[in-house]
């Protein structure tokens, strides 16, 4: 049985535009005008229990805006969603109490002037986890996170990275089945985002629950994520294996090669020559192509080192969101 | 009986933080009690010119005063602290979606998430006040008569709650619009008898505001004992302020796509 089922799901925002200048301002007040925004079209893919699923796109594509729909802030404009056996948006206590949204843009939501350790306390009345439960959970999400020095501060006085960790812990103090993660390590520095991603494996790997991941650090999706759905216009792009993605998203290899005596015409008409440091040089190769180029380059030239890869999944991504599929 | 025990830990953890601010605890005092002496002074200066005002006497003005200086004290207490800045802090900034994934009612979480308990000091010194004006009534109210009062002022604290909401909610219309200060300013006039305004303001403090319910109906129950039609009538009048909050914050909810980003 899948954890989460989104079947053709669409949403559309209804907006007021109106024209620059003081007149269509005016106009406005009398006569307002509309345009419909489709954030989500026809979305459909199926979750198992378990799963650790990242939902990539660019920005606008319509991730946050499935992510609500999935966790019950948002009704749609049509088609379903399923997550464990409920309709998100109905927002039902049993539901609630088995699922969480943690947002990077606001790690901790409720009472800033509360400290951490008070939020902790108010999650389990208000999730009704029992004693020995609550005190087990939090003696191990304080070991994971590094939380004991936060314990006793107010939210409102922690860093971001801190608030992170803070928001965590709040949102997995009743071990949820299903977890939302939109985009956990924004505005994070680079140790910060390192600790929430080793934490992050180490919970999903610890607790089985499912995870729906949001992210444009490449790093968060390459460590957490086996599988990966790419929304693009609020359609699904691709849904497949992480390492398929490259293969099928991306005509090209890299080929890095090594070769003192090299210049750029050794490579006219061979392969293209997108970047060079000092006597290496990588090339863009279609992907038919790698054999022969490889051996074309190394019966014309001495070559000292050379290495077929995959481009990185950075690369591809940043094709895809300019140029299409 | 959850929401009792959510509502008992949120003011406890409010309390434990405030009491951690031994001064504002003071100041709070203090201040309370000074603008309550002066408020008392006023009405003393006044009946040292005249027996009545607008058909009530001193010990029920006094009453009066005390009532709405302990719904002044629950409503910073627990209502200020939770709906003023709902529009900036709950829908534009987006507290709202944190509160919606939280397995409780939605409203419930909204109105009680934090409190001011410093404030609770002028609950304290309302209700002295009231037992001084109510000692001093010709009347000499009896068990019944405070039992009355006690459930008026229930009623009166859910009708300021239920404004406080209304006011709230139309920010899921306009959410550039907090009403709560004007709210804080037309509450202001329920510390006045209501007989004291003209039929047209009063009719429209007891059916369109409710404030004829706030602080005149309680202590008219206390110092004029014995008129069902008083009790019902305000508590009929709760009962419509609460049903109108709870439909307008859901037709809000409907309404409401979330906070961006």
């Amino acid at each position: 049985m899948n954890a989460v089922s989104v079947d053709g799901l669409s949403m559309t925002y209804r907006v007021p535009v109106r024209e620059a200048g003081l007149k269509a301002a005016f106009r406005s007040l009398v006569h307002r005008r509309y345009r419909e925004v489709q954030a989500v079209r026809d979305l459909s893919f199926e979750i198992p229990h378990g799963q650790v699923v990242g939902l990539l796109g660019p920005n606008g594509a319509g991730k946050t805006t499935a992510m609500k729909l999935m966790s019950g802030l948002l009704h749609p404009t049509a088609g379903s969603v399923d997550v464990l056996g409920f309709t998100p948006w109905q927002r039902r206590t049993p539901f609630l109490k088995q699922i969480a949204l943690v947002r990077g843009s606001r790690p901790t939501g409720g009472a800033q002037e509360l400290t951490v350790l008070d939020s902790l306390q108010y999650q389990r009345v208000l999730y009704g986890i029992p004693d020995t439960d609550y005190h087990a959970g939090l003696d191990e999400l304080i070991g994971l996170l590094g939380l004991g020095p936060l314990l006793h501060r107010q939210l409102r006085a922690l860093s971001l990275g801190q608030k992170m960790r803070a928001g965590l812990a709040l949102s997995l103090l009743y071990r949820p089945k299903v977890l939302f993660l939109d985009e956990p390590t924004l505005g994070l520095d680079v140790s910060a985002a390192t600790a929430v991603r080793r934490f992050l494996a180490e919970y999903t790997g610890q607790s089985g629950a499912t995870v729906v991941l949001t992210s444009h650090y490449m790093a968060d999706v390459e460590s957490l994520c086996r599988r990966l759905i790419l929304v693009d216009h609020g359609r699904v792009q691709y849904d497949g294996p992480l390492e398929r993605l490259s293969a099928q998203l991306s005509p090209y290899k890299l080929l890095r090669i090594s070769a003192p005596a090299a210049t750029k015409e050794n490579f006219e008409g061979v392969a293209e020559a997108v970047a060079t440091h000092g006597v290496s040089w990588e090339l863009r190769v279609p992907r038919d192509d790698i054999a022969r180029v490889t051996a074309h380059l190394l019966t014309t030239l001495d070559v000292i080192d050379l290495a077929v890869e995959e481009p990185s999944l950075e690369t591809v991504l940043d094709r895809v969101y300019r140029e299409g599929l | 009986m959850k929401l009792l025990k959510l509502f008992a830990t949120s003011f406890s953890l409010s309390l434990r933080q405030a009491l951690t601010f031994r001064a504002n605890l003071v100041f709070d005092a203090v201040l309370s009690g000074v603008a309550l002496a002066s408020t008392i002074a006023t009405v003393l200066i006044i009946f040292s010119r005249t027996g009545r005002l607008a058909g009530w006497t001193q010990p029920e003005v006094l009453v009066l005063i005390g009532t709405f200086e302990l719904l002044s004290g629950v409503k910073t207490t627990f209502v200020d602290p939770n709906l003023a800045g709902f529009p900036t802090r709950g829908v534009r900034q987006g507290q709202l979606d944190h509160h919606l994934l939280q397995p409780a009612p939605s409203m419930f979480l909204v109105s009680f998430a934090t409190a001011a308990p410093l404030a609770g000091v002028q609950i304290l010194l309302g209700f002295a006040v009231v037992l001084a004006g109510a000692g001093t009534s010709a009347h000499h109210p009896g068990a019944g008569a405070f039992g009355a009062w006690a459930l008026l002022v229930l009623a009166a604290t859910l009708t300021t709650w239920a404004v406080g909401i209304l006011f709230a909610s139309l920010a899921f219309w306009a959410p550039r619009l907090d009403l709560h200060s004007l709210f804080g300013s037309v509450w202001q006039l329920a510390r006045y008898p209501a007989d004291l305004y003209a039929r047209p303001l009063r009719r429209l403090f007891t059916y369109v505001l409710p404030l004829a319910v706030i602080a005149s109906a309680p202590t008219r129950a206390l110092a004029r004992p014995g008129s069902p039609a008083l009790l019902l009538g305000a508590l009929a009048t709760t009962a419509a302020a609460v049903l109108a909050a709870t439909v307008v914050w859901r037709a809000g909810l409907r309404r409401y796509t979330g906070a961006g980003g």
